[in-house]
Protein backbone atom coordinates (compact mmCIF):
# COMPACT_ATOMS: atom_id res chain seq x y z
CA UNK A 1 0.00 0.00 0.00
CA UNK A 2 1.59 3.28 -1.10
CA UNK A 3 1.32 6.41 1.03
CA UNK A 4 -1.26 8.93 -0.26
CA UNK A 5 0.35 11.92 -1.94
CA UNK A 6 -0.78 15.29 -0.53
CA UNK A 7 -1.32 18.37 -2.70
CA UNK A 8 1.68 19.97 -1.05
CA UNK A 9 3.72 16.95 -2.15
CA UNK A 10 2.30 17.19 -5.70
CA UNK A 11 3.46 20.82 -5.91
CA UNK A 12 6.91 19.80 -4.62
CA UNK A 13 7.15 16.92 -7.13
CA UNK A 14 6.28 19.27 -10.00
CA UNK A 15 8.80 21.78 -8.64
CA UNK A 16 11.55 19.14 -8.75
CA UNK A 17 10.56 18.23 -12.33
CA UNK A 18 10.69 21.88 -13.37
CA UNK A 19 14.18 22.14 -11.88
CA UNK A 20 15.28 19.14 -13.96
CA UNK A 21 13.75 20.70 -17.08
CA UNK A 22 15.62 23.95 -16.36
CA UNK A 23 18.88 22.05 -15.97
CA UNK A 24 18.36 20.51 -19.42
CA UNK A 25 17.36 23.84 -20.96
CA UNK A 26 20.39 25.56 -19.46
CA UNK A 27 22.79 22.95 -20.87
CA UNK A 28 24.22 24.06 -24.24
CA UNK A 29 24.09 21.80 -27.27
CA UNK A 30 20.37 21.23 -27.75
CA UNK A 31 18.98 21.85 -31.23
CA UNK A 32 16.71 24.90 -31.59
CA UNK A 33 13.43 23.01 -32.23
CA UNK A 34 14.15 20.58 -29.33
CA UNK A 35 14.85 23.50 -27.03
CA UNK A 36 11.63 25.26 -28.07
CA UNK A 37 9.55 22.10 -27.57
CA UNK A 38 11.02 21.41 -24.14
CA UNK A 39 10.62 25.06 -23.15
CA UNK A 40 6.93 24.95 -24.16
CA UNK A 41 6.43 21.83 -22.05
CA UNK A 42 8.22 23.44 -19.09
CA UNK A 43 6.05 26.54 -19.40
CA UNK A 44 2.88 24.44 -19.47
CA UNK A 45 3.94 22.52 -16.34
CA UNK A 46 4.75 25.81 -14.61
CA UNK A 47 1.26 27.12 -15.45
CA UNK A 48 -0.26 23.94 -14.00
CA UNK A 49 1.74 24.29 -10.78
CA UNK A 50 0.62 27.92 -10.40
CA UNK A 51 -3.03 26.88 -10.68
CA UNK A 52 -2.64 23.83 -8.42
CA UNK A 53 -1.21 26.00 -5.63
CA UNK A 54 -4.43 27.98 -5.54
CA UNK A 55 -6.88 25.18 -6.06
CA UNK A 56 -8.76 23.11 -3.51
CA UNK A 57 -8.94 19.52 -4.75
CA UNK A 58 -10.75 16.62 -3.13
CA UNK A 59 -7.97 14.27 -2.12
CA UNK A 60 -9.96 11.37 -0.72
CA UNK A 61 -10.98 9.93 -4.09
CA UNK A 62 -9.56 6.85 -5.81
CA UNK A 63 -8.91 8.89 -8.96
CA UNK A 64 -6.84 11.47 -7.08
CA UNK A 65 -4.81 8.76 -5.38
CA UNK A 66 -4.19 6.91 -8.65
CA UNK A 67 -3.17 10.02 -10.59
CA UNK A 68 -0.85 11.33 -7.88
CA UNK A 69 0.76 7.91 -7.34
CA UNK A 70 1.39 7.72 -11.11
CA UNK A 71 2.74 11.27 -11.04
CA UNK A 72 5.19 10.37 -8.28
CA UNK A 73 6.37 7.34 -10.26
CA UNK A 74 6.71 9.33 -13.50
CA UNK A 75 8.74 11.92 -11.61
CA UNK A 76 11.06 9.19 -10.27
CA UNK A 77 11.50 8.00 -13.88
CA UNK A 78 12.44 11.53 -14.95
CA UNK A 79 15.04 11.68 -12.17
CA UNK A 80 16.61 8.40 -13.40
CA UNK A 81 16.64 9.67 -16.98
CA UNK A 82 18.37 12.87 -15.85
CA UNK A 83 20.91 10.97 -13.77
CA UNK A 84 21.73 8.56 -16.58
CA UNK A 85 22.02 11.48 -19.04
CA UNK A 86 19.67 9.82 -21.49
CA UNK A 87 18.69 11.49 -24.77
CA UNK A 88 16.51 14.56 -25.02
CA UNK A 89 13.84 12.38 -26.65
CA UNK A 90 13.67 10.18 -23.51
CA UNK A 91 13.59 13.23 -21.26
CA UNK A 92 10.88 14.85 -23.38
CA UNK A 93 8.75 11.69 -23.36
CA UNK A 94 9.00 11.36 -19.55
CA UNK A 95 8.18 15.03 -19.01
CA UNK A 96 5.19 14.76 -21.36
CA UNK A 97 3.74 12.00 -19.15
CA UNK A 98 4.23 14.22 -16.08
CA UNK A 99 2.53 17.21 -17.73
CA UNK A 100 -0.39 15.01 -18.77
CA UNK A 101 -0.82 13.58 -15.25
CA UNK A 102 -0.47 17.00 -13.59
CA UNK A 103 -3.06 18.39 -16.01
CA UNK A 104 -5.46 15.61 -15.06
CA UNK A 105 -4.94 16.31 -11.35
CA UNK A 106 -5.73 19.97 -12.03
CA UNK A 107 -8.96 19.02 -13.77
CA UNK A 108 -10.24 16.92 -10.84
CA UNK B 1 23.17 -9.14 67.68
CA UNK B 2 25.95 -9.39 65.12
CA UNK B 3 23.37 -10.49 62.53
CA UNK B 4 21.21 -7.43 63.26
CA UNK B 5 24.17 -5.10 62.92
CA UNK B 6 25.05 -6.67 59.55
CA UNK B 7 21.44 -6.29 58.40
CA UNK B 8 21.44 -2.63 59.46
CA UNK B 9 24.67 -1.99 57.59
CA UNK B 10 23.27 -3.70 54.47
CA UNK B 11 20.11 -1.59 54.78
CA UNK B 12 22.12 1.62 55.11
CA UNK B 13 24.28 0.74 52.09
CA UNK B 14 21.18 -0.10 50.01
CA UNK B 15 19.52 3.16 51.05
CA UNK B 16 22.65 5.12 50.23
CA UNK B 17 22.91 3.54 46.77
CA UNK B 18 19.21 4.25 46.21
CA UNK B 19 19.68 7.88 47.17
CA UNK B 20 22.68 8.24 44.85
CA UNK B 21 20.70 6.72 41.93
CA UNK B 22 17.77 9.04 42.70
CA UNK B 23 20.10 12.05 42.82
CA UNK B 24 21.72 11.10 39.51
CA UNK B 25 18.35 10.59 37.84
CA UNK B 26 16.86 13.84 39.06
CA UNK B 27 20.06 15.77 38.33
CA UNK B 28 19.54 14.83 34.65
CA UNK B 29 16.61 17.20 34.29
CA UNK B 30 16.85 20.28 36.45
CA UNK B 31 14.85 23.35 35.39
CA UNK B 32 18.07 24.79 33.88
CA UNK B 33 18.12 21.86 31.45
CA UNK B 34 15.10 23.35 29.73
CA UNK B 35 16.42 26.88 29.54
CA UNK B 36 18.85 26.35 26.68
CA UNK B 37 16.44 24.44 24.39
CA UNK B 38 13.68 26.99 25.16
CA UNK B 39 15.96 29.89 24.24
CA UNK B 40 17.12 28.11 21.08
CA UNK B 41 13.53 27.26 20.15
CA UNK B 42 12.47 30.90 20.59
CA UNK B 43 15.38 32.22 18.50
CA UNK B 44 14.83 29.66 15.73
CA UNK B 45 11.07 30.40 15.72
CA UNK B 46 11.73 34.11 15.16
CA UNK B 47 13.87 33.30 12.09
CA UNK B 48 11.38 30.85 10.60
CA UNK B 49 8.48 33.28 11.11
CA UNK B 50 10.26 36.17 9.41
CA UNK B 51 11.51 33.96 6.53
CA UNK B 52 7.99 32.60 5.96
CA UNK B 53 6.59 36.13 5.98
CA UNK B 54 9.20 37.29 3.42
CA UNK B 55 8.51 34.34 1.14
CA UNK B 56 4.73 34.78 1.30
CA UNK B 57 5.08 38.50 0.58
CA UNK B 58 7.16 37.67 -2.50
CA UNK B 59 4.43 35.39 -3.91
CA UNK B 60 2.58 38.33 -5.48
CA UNK B 61 5.73 39.78 -7.08
CA UNK B 62 6.55 36.40 -8.61
CA UNK B 63 3.18 35.97 -10.26
CA UNK B 64 3.07 39.65 -11.31
CA UNK B 65 6.46 39.20 -12.99
CA UNK B 66 5.11 36.14 -14.75
CA UNK B 67 2.28 38.33 -16.10
CA UNK B 68 4.88 40.86 -17.31
CA UNK B 69 6.68 38.05 -19.21
CA UNK B 70 3.40 36.83 -20.67
CA UNK B 71 2.45 40.28 -21.93
CA UNK B 72 5.90 40.82 -23.43
CA UNK B 73 5.62 37.45 -25.19
CA UNK B 74 2.18 38.37 -26.54
CA UNK B 75 3.44 41.89 -27.46
CA UNK B 76 0.72 43.52 -25.34
CA UNK B 77 0.76 46.75 -23.27
CA UNK B 78 2.33 46.21 -19.89
CA UNK B 79 -0.11 48.37 -17.85
CA UNK B 80 1.79 48.09 -14.57
CA UNK B 81 -1.04 49.48 -12.36
CA UNK B 82 -3.26 46.65 -13.63
CA UNK B 83 -0.51 44.07 -13.09
CA UNK B 84 0.02 45.37 -9.53
CA UNK B 85 -3.58 44.42 -8.76
CA UNK B 86 -2.75 40.72 -9.33
CA UNK B 87 -2.73 39.29 -5.85
CA UNK B 88 -2.18 35.66 -4.90
CA UNK B 89 -2.17 36.30 -1.19
CA UNK B 90 -3.34 39.47 0.56
CA UNK B 91 -1.50 41.26 3.40
CA UNK B 92 -4.27 40.09 5.77
CA UNK B 93 -3.80 36.46 4.74
CA UNK B 94 -0.05 36.75 5.29
CA UNK B 95 -0.60 38.36 8.69
CA UNK B 96 -3.01 35.59 9.73
CA UNK B 97 -0.34 32.97 8.98
CA UNK B 98 2.56 34.75 10.65
CA UNK B 99 0.48 35.69 13.72
CA UNK B 100 -0.63 32.06 14.00
CA UNK B 101 3.00 30.92 13.85
CA UNK B 102 3.87 33.44 16.60
CA UNK B 103 1.04 32.09 18.77
CA UNK B 104 2.06 28.45 18.22
CA UNK B 105 5.70 29.22 19.03
CA UNK B 106 4.64 31.00 22.23
CA UNK B 107 2.36 28.10 23.18
CA UNK B 108 5.30 25.71 22.84
CA UNK B 109 7.38 28.03 25.05
CA UNK B 110 4.61 28.05 27.67
CA UNK B 111 4.58 24.24 27.64
CA UNK B 112 8.33 24.28 28.18
CA UNK B 113 7.87 26.50 31.23
CA UNK B 114 5.31 24.04 32.54
CA UNK B 115 7.67 21.14 31.88
CA UNK B 116 10.46 22.82 33.80
CA UNK B 117 8.25 22.99 36.87
CA UNK B 118 6.57 26.41 36.81
CA UNK B 119 3.14 26.42 38.47
CA UNK B 120 0.43 25.88 35.84
CA UNK B 121 -1.50 28.96 36.97
CA UNK B 122 1.48 31.20 36.19
CA UNK B 123 1.42 30.32 32.46
CA UNK B 124 -2.39 29.90 32.30
CA UNK B 125 -3.15 33.57 31.65
CA UNK B 126 -0.67 33.91 28.79
CA UNK B 127 -1.85 30.59 27.30
CA UNK B 128 -5.48 31.74 27.46
CA UNK B 129 -4.54 34.91 25.54
CA UNK B 130 -2.94 32.76 22.81
CA UNK B 131 -6.14 30.72 22.47
CA UNK B 132 -8.20 33.92 22.17
CA UNK B 133 -5.78 35.36 19.64
CA UNK B 134 -6.07 32.22 17.44
CA UNK B 135 -9.87 32.40 17.73
CA UNK B 136 -9.74 36.01 16.50
CA UNK B 137 -7.46 34.99 13.59
CA UNK B 138 -9.99 32.27 12.75
CA UNK B 139 -12.78 34.87 12.58
CA UNK B 140 -10.57 37.07 10.36
CA UNK B 141 -9.81 34.15 8.03
CA UNK B 142 -13.46 33.12 7.75
CA UNK B 143 -14.48 36.66 6.82
CA UNK B 144 -12.12 36.69 3.80
CA UNK B 145 -13.00 35.60 0.25
CA UNK B 146 -13.72 31.89 0.00
CA UNK B 147 -11.70 31.03 -3.06
CA UNK B 148 -8.45 32.72 -2.15
CA UNK B 149 -5.20 31.39 -0.79
CA UNK B 150 -3.32 28.14 -1.39
CA UNK B 151 -4.60 24.60 -0.93
CA UNK B 152 -6.86 25.48 1.95
CA UNK B 153 -9.34 28.17 1.16
CA UNK B 154 -9.91 30.77 3.84
CA UNK B 155 -12.89 29.20 5.63
CA UNK B 156 -11.06 25.86 5.85
CA UNK B 157 -7.90 27.51 7.10
CA UNK B 158 -10.07 29.47 9.53
CA UNK B 159 -11.52 26.16 10.73
CA UNK B 160 -8.03 24.86 11.53
CA UNK B 161 -7.23 28.11 13.37
CA UNK B 162 -10.45 27.82 15.31
CA UNK B 163 -9.72 24.20 16.34
CA UNK B 164 -6.22 25.15 17.51
CA UNK B 165 -7.65 28.17 19.38
CA UNK B 166 -10.21 25.99 21.19
CA UNK B 167 -7.58 23.35 21.98
CA UNK B 168 -5.20 25.88 23.53
CA UNK B 169 -8.12 27.59 25.29
CA UNK B 170 -9.12 24.30 26.93
CA UNK B 171 -5.59 23.68 28.20
CA UNK B 172 -5.43 27.29 29.48
CA UNK B 173 -8.67 26.92 31.43
CA UNK B 174 -7.34 23.88 33.28
CA UNK B 175 -4.13 25.78 34.03
CA UNK B 176 -5.98 28.79 35.39
CA UNK B 177 -8.26 26.63 37.51
CA UNK B 178 -5.12 25.07 38.96
CA UNK B 179 -6.31 21.57 38.12
CA UNK B 180 -4.16 18.56 39.00
CA UNK B 181 -1.00 18.38 36.94
CA UNK B 182 -1.83 15.02 35.39
CA UNK B 183 -5.22 16.40 34.22
CA UNK B 184 -3.47 19.35 32.52
CA UNK B 185 -0.84 17.06 30.99
CA UNK B 186 -3.50 14.74 29.58
CA UNK B 187 -5.39 17.70 28.15
CA UNK B 188 -2.21 19.00 26.45
CA UNK B 189 -1.68 15.60 24.82
CA UNK B 190 -5.35 15.15 23.86
CA UNK B 191 -5.63 18.63 22.33
CA UNK B 192 -2.32 18.62 20.53
CA UNK B 193 -3.47 17.23 17.12
CA UNK B 194 -5.37 20.50 16.48
CA UNK B 195 -2.21 22.49 17.24
CA UNK B 196 0.08 20.40 15.05
CA UNK B 197 -2.46 20.33 12.21
CA UNK B 198 -2.29 24.12 12.04
CA UNK B 199 1.51 24.03 12.00
CA UNK B 200 1.37 21.49 9.14
CA UNK B 201 -1.02 23.68 7.13
CA UNK B 202 1.23 26.73 7.48
CA UNK B 203 4.16 24.51 6.45
CA UNK B 204 2.26 23.49 3.31
CA UNK B 205 1.63 27.13 2.38
CA UNK B 206 5.31 27.91 2.93
CA UNK B 207 6.25 24.96 0.70
CA UNK B 208 3.98 26.28 -2.08
CA UNK B 209 5.49 29.76 -1.80
CA UNK B 210 9.01 28.31 -1.86
CA UNK B 211 8.31 26.08 -4.88
CA UNK B 212 6.84 28.97 -6.87
CA UNK B 213 9.81 31.16 -6.04
CA UNK B 214 12.31 28.41 -6.90
CA UNK B 215 10.63 27.75 -10.27
CA UNK B 216 10.40 31.45 -11.13
CA UNK B 217 14.14 31.69 -10.49
CA UNK B 218 14.79 28.59 -12.63
CA UNK B 219 12.81 30.19 -15.47
CA UNK B 220 14.87 33.37 -15.16
CA UNK B 221 18.10 31.35 -15.31
CA UNK B 222 16.88 29.43 -18.36
CA UNK B 223 15.98 32.58 -20.28
CA UNK B 224 19.27 34.28 -19.35
CA UNK B 225 21.42 31.32 -20.40
CA UNK B 226 19.45 30.90 -23.65
CA UNK B 227 19.98 34.57 -24.48
CA UNK B 228 23.71 34.14 -23.84
CA UNK B 229 23.87 31.03 -26.04
CA UNK B 230 21.94 32.76 -28.85
CA UNK B 231 24.33 35.70 -28.74
CA UNK B 232 27.28 33.31 -28.92
CA UNK B 233 25.76 31.72 -32.03
CA UNK B 234 25.76 35.06 -33.88
CA UNK B 235 28.70 37.39 -34.26
CA UNK B 236 28.87 37.93 -30.47
CA UNK B 237 28.85 41.46 -29.11
CA UNK B 238 31.17 41.43 -26.05
CA UNK B 239 29.07 44.06 -24.26
CA UNK B 240 25.92 41.97 -24.73
CA UNK B 241 27.74 38.87 -23.49
CA UNK B 242 28.82 40.78 -20.37
CA UNK B 243 25.26 41.97 -19.79
CA UNK B 244 23.99 38.39 -19.95
CA UNK B 245 26.79 37.29 -17.63
CA UNK B 246 25.62 39.90 -15.06
CA UNK B 247 22.09 38.48 -15.29
CA UNK B 248 23.35 34.92 -14.89
CA UNK B 249 25.44 35.85 -11.85
CA UNK B 250 22.44 37.61 -10.28
CA UNK B 251 20.38 34.46 -10.87
CA UNK B 252 23.06 32.27 -9.28
CA UNK B 253 23.31 34.55 -6.24
CA UNK B 254 19.53 34.37 -5.72
CA UNK B 255 19.51 30.58 -6.06
CA UNK B 256 22.23 30.35 -3.40
CA UNK B 257 20.16 32.47 -1.01
CA UNK B 258 16.84 30.74 -1.51
CA UNK B 259 15.89 28.40 1.32
CA UNK B 260 12.81 26.33 2.07
CA UNK B 261 11.03 27.38 5.29
CA UNK B 262 8.64 24.42 5.17
CA UNK B 263 11.46 22.09 6.20
CA UNK B 264 12.17 24.33 9.22
CA UNK B 265 8.45 24.44 10.08
CA UNK B 266 8.37 20.65 10.00
CA UNK B 267 11.36 20.55 12.40
CA UNK B 268 9.59 23.16 14.56
CA UNK B 269 6.66 20.76 14.75
CA UNK B 270 8.99 17.91 15.78
CA UNK B 271 10.51 20.08 18.52
CA UNK B 272 6.97 20.88 19.68
CA UNK B 273 6.12 17.15 19.72
CA UNK B 274 9.25 16.44 21.77
CA UNK B 275 8.25 19.11 24.26
CA UNK B 276 4.74 17.69 24.65
CA UNK B 277 6.39 14.32 25.34
CA UNK B 278 8.57 16.03 27.97
CA UNK B 279 5.55 17.57 29.71
CA UNK B 280 4.05 14.11 30.03
CA UNK B 281 7.29 12.36 30.95
CA UNK B 282 7.77 13.95 34.38
CA UNK B 283 11.33 15.11 33.76
CA UNK B 284 12.50 11.87 32.27
CA UNK B 285 16.14 12.32 31.11
CA UNK B 286 15.47 10.43 27.85
CA UNK B 287 12.61 12.79 26.97
CA UNK B 288 14.75 15.86 27.67
CA UNK B 289 17.58 14.43 25.62
CA UNK B 290 15.14 13.88 22.73
CA UNK B 291 13.91 17.45 23.18
CA UNK B 292 17.47 18.78 22.97
CA UNK B 293 18.09 16.78 19.82
CA UNK B 294 14.78 17.91 18.18
CA UNK B 295 15.50 21.56 19.02
CA UNK B 296 19.02 21.24 17.56
CA UNK B 297 17.51 19.80 14.35
CA UNK B 298 15.17 22.80 14.26
CA UNK B 299 18.08 25.23 14.80
CA UNK B 300 20.07 23.57 11.99
CA UNK B 301 17.07 23.67 9.62
CA UNK B 302 16.66 27.38 10.32
CA UNK B 303 20.30 28.28 9.55
CA UNK B 304 19.89 28.59 5.76
CA UNK B 305 16.89 30.88 6.34
CA UNK B 306 18.84 33.33 8.45
CA UNK B 307 20.44 34.72 5.26
CA UNK B 308 17.05 35.63 3.68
Amino acid sequence: MTEPVSMSEVVRIIGDDLTLADQRLQTPGMLGPDWQALYALRKHLDDIQRQLVMKVIKQNTAKYQQLTTDLKKASDDLKSISKELQTIADFFAALTIIVDLADRVLKL
Amino acid sequence: MRVNSRRNRALIVTLAIGLVILAVLSAGCEPEDYQRPIRQFQDASKVVISATEALLKNMNTIEQNHEVDQRIFEKRDLNLPEINKLEIISPTEIKIRTDALHALAQYTTNLAELAQGKPAASVGDSTAKLGTSLDQLAEDAKSLQVTRSFFDNNPRFGGALSSAGSAIGMVAQLMMKNKARRVIEQSIVDNDPAVTQLLDLIGEDANAAYQRQKNALGYFGTIASKAYQDELGRNPDPVELLNFAVMIKAYRAQVAQLADPSNAISKMRKAHDALVACVKSHKNPTAISELNSAVMDFVNAVRPLAAI
